[in-house]
């Protein structure tokens, strides 16, 4: 089959894509290096993949990306999907302010914060466009306009998040429900949440955690112009002999095909993206497609996740019901006194057992021994945890490069990610930490600690972005404000990789917005 | 009458230490020795070293307290496995108050 657009990616962006461009008539070619799993039959052991990832499990067990950093190794799954297979759904709008960093705080000594060059009221409509689309469930977004409601009702609050209501309230900090990309009611063909316990690092038993598998790729199937390709690599983005984008290199059974199409969308995510373009190098592009300015790769972030963590007073019944985070403020998004932005706080997912004996327990706690025993037995129950995803200050120096000397099994360098987190995300971490602490104090936490800042790596699993940064002109970025690469009028990027800056937020609906409107040029293009 | 602890396997003896059956099973009620030799082979190195058959209770953990006080690397990674494996059994759930709710399991 003959494609018009070559897309890259089948996670949250790339399946944005498809549906778009394949709802306008065109045909469509989709590579997804992973499988096509069945969400509900996927393996639902605590140390199965995926869900081992989210307690610390390194090596090779996993099929998918594999990524050097902070000294090893990490592989990821990777499929249809992505990572809204087994994501936490926390489908926020960015504040209007992420969206104007650098003239609301400056830029840091060593970083390279900027101003987006488009601003929170020209993706308002996408974001309406994407929730509802994708189905995201809340009641409202205090920080900022919309132009429609939700389409879902927010979930339930239970006792803790009732709990936590009332402390914040105490501080003054207004609290709503956290968006959900989640069936709170049957929604598009599927039905509600159990809530049951294994959310966040599992896939839905029932289907009814959104995600581009089962949302905008079936979409895109449905048109019968959309063709699939799993397990295909993609190694290299071709160009003809005058530089110019005809189409993709990829691996499928061990066979090194050539794809053509008229445009391509990259799609694989801030990491995959700017490893598959640093690959593309020709005599045109000797460092790269996109790579003019020296940006591709660069301003790598993610979030830094300072975490909070008491003991309920009796009073307070957990009941244990998925997925746990139910309340939600956006108090300390912004003017947090003397440092850079803050972040969302909200309650977490609720634990597996294995993820709160290596988290949960309080300082001093025997490791083993009776004495663990019965602190698991004693607390389970009555820990309660508060995070906030601190949005990190970027720099030009977190990036994304080709691994010298370690290669994936087709025999591609992986992406190799030097870097440490800026001194000024750590100030805002610090900061947002004693906030979490204040809020639980204030909610009459029979006791609360916090966990050490582990390392000052960069993320290699989570919400990354910035490594093909979206600019107004050439020289400041990778992408043009709708998501093309300068100097190419038929190559797009829609992943994360375009964020300027990564808000003080789960990233997804942003990078889902976009995908949309990017989406939207490619059509326009085709026409 | 219990089995003399000379035939015991040693890593169940030192399992049963790291996570004792009380009111709830313990290491060895969930046979987790043959999957933990699997996922750490250097156990074996441990086990060369550390033999606590034939010591009380209180002498086992003493022993044991000394590994973890010299940071010991083995010693370390079998707390971290053994737990690994005890707490991703569904035989441990139901006695720290954590169920799935999804239909056909616990």
């Amino acid at each position: 089959m003959k494609v018009d657009v070559i897309v890259v990616g089948a996670g949250l962006g790339g399946g944005a894509a498809v549906a778009s461009i394949t709802e306008a008539g065109h045909r469509v070619l989709l590579l997804e290096q992973g499988g096509a799993s069945s969400a509900v039959d996927a393996p639902r052991g605590h140390l199965d993949p995926p869900a081992a990832a989210l307690t610390g499990v390194r090596g090779d067990a996993f099929r998918g990306r594999r990524i050097y950093s902070d000294g090893g190794t990490r592989t990821l799954p990777a499929g249809v999907g992505g990572g809204t297979l087994t994501w936490g759904m926390q489908a926020w709008r960015f504040h209007p302010d992420d969206f104007r960093m650098s003239s609301r705080y400056g830029t840091p000594a060593g970083s390279s914060l900027a101003d987006w060059p488009i601003t929170y009221d020209d993706l308002e409509p996408w974001y309406l466009r994407a929730e509802t689309e994708l189905g995201v469930a809340g009641d409202s977004t205090p920080y900022a306009g919309r132009s429609g409601p939700y389409p879902l009702h927010p979930i339930e609050r239970g006792a803790v998040g009732t709990w936590l209501a009332e402390g914040a309230r105490a501080l003054g900090w207004q609290t709503f429900a956290p968006p959900l990309a989640l069936n709170t009611t049957p929604y598009a063909g599927r039905s509600a949440c159990l809530r049951c316990n294994e959310c966040l690092g599992f896939t839905c038993p029932v289907d009814a955690k959104n995600g581009s598998h089962n949302t905008f790729v079936p979409r895109a199937l449905a048109t019968g112009l959309l063709r699939l390709e799993t397990g295909a690599q993609a190694t290299r983005v071709s160009t003809d002999g005058a530089g110019r984008i005809i189409g993709v290199e990829y691996v499928t059974d061990g066979e090194l095909r050539t794809a053509t199409s008229k445009a391509v969308v990259l799609a694989g995510g801030a990491i995959e993206t700017a490893r598959l373009l640093l690959l593309s190098t020709s005599p045109h592009h000797r460092d790269g497609i996109g790579n003019h300015s020296d940006h591709l790769g660069r301003h790598l972030q993610s979030h830094t996740y300072p975490v909070a963590l008491g003991i309920l007073p009796p009073s307070v019944h957990n009941p244990n019901r998925g997925p746990g985070v139910d309340v939600a403020t956006t108090a300390c998004n912004h003017d947090n006194p003397g440092v850079i932005g803050g972040a969302m706080m909200a309650n977490d997912f609720v634990k597996t057992p294995l993820t709160h004996w290596r988290i949960g327990l309080p300082p001093g706690t025997p490791r083993w021994g009776r004495k663990n025993k019965e602190a698991m037995r004693d607390l389970y129950l009555r820990t309660v945890d508060v995070r906030a995803p601190v949005q990190e200050v970027p720099t030009p120096d977190n990036r994304v490069t080709l691994h010298p000397s370690i290669r994936d099994p087709l025999g591609v360098p992986v992406a190799s990610l030097p870097g440490i987190v800026h001194p000024e995300t750590l100030r805002t971490a610090e900061v947002i930490r004693q906030r979490l602490t204040d809020w639980l104090a204030a909610s009459g936490a029979e006791r609360t600690w916090t966990l050490p800042q582990l390392n000052r790596g960069l993320s290699d699993w989570f919400h990354q972005a910035g490594t093909c940064r979206m600019s107004a002109g050439p020289e400041d970025g990778v992408v043009d404000p709708s998501g093309r690469v300068h100097g190419h009028d038929n190559l797009f990027i829609a992943d994360g990789s375009t964020n300027v800056t990564n808000g003080g937020f789960n990233p997804a609906l942003t990078i889902l917005a976009l995908a949309l409107r990017t989406a939207d040029q490619v059509v326009s293009q085709l026409r | 009458m219990s089995e003399p602890q000379s035939s015991v396997d040693p890593l169940e003896i030192l399992l049963d230490r790291l996570i004792p059956r009380d009111e709830s099973a313990g290491a060895s009620d969930l046979r987790l020795g043959d999957e933990l030799r699997r996922r750490l082979p250097d156990v074996t190195r441990l086990l060369d070293r550390v033999d606590l058959r034939g010591l009380s209770p209180i002498e086992q953990d003493a022993r044991l307290l000394r590994l973890e006080r010299e940071r010991d690397p083995i010693f370390e990674a079998l707390i971290v496995v053994a737990h690994e494996l005890y707490y991703s059994n569904p035989a441990s759930w139901q006695s720290i108050g954590y169920t799935t709710r999804i239909p056909g399991r616990p």
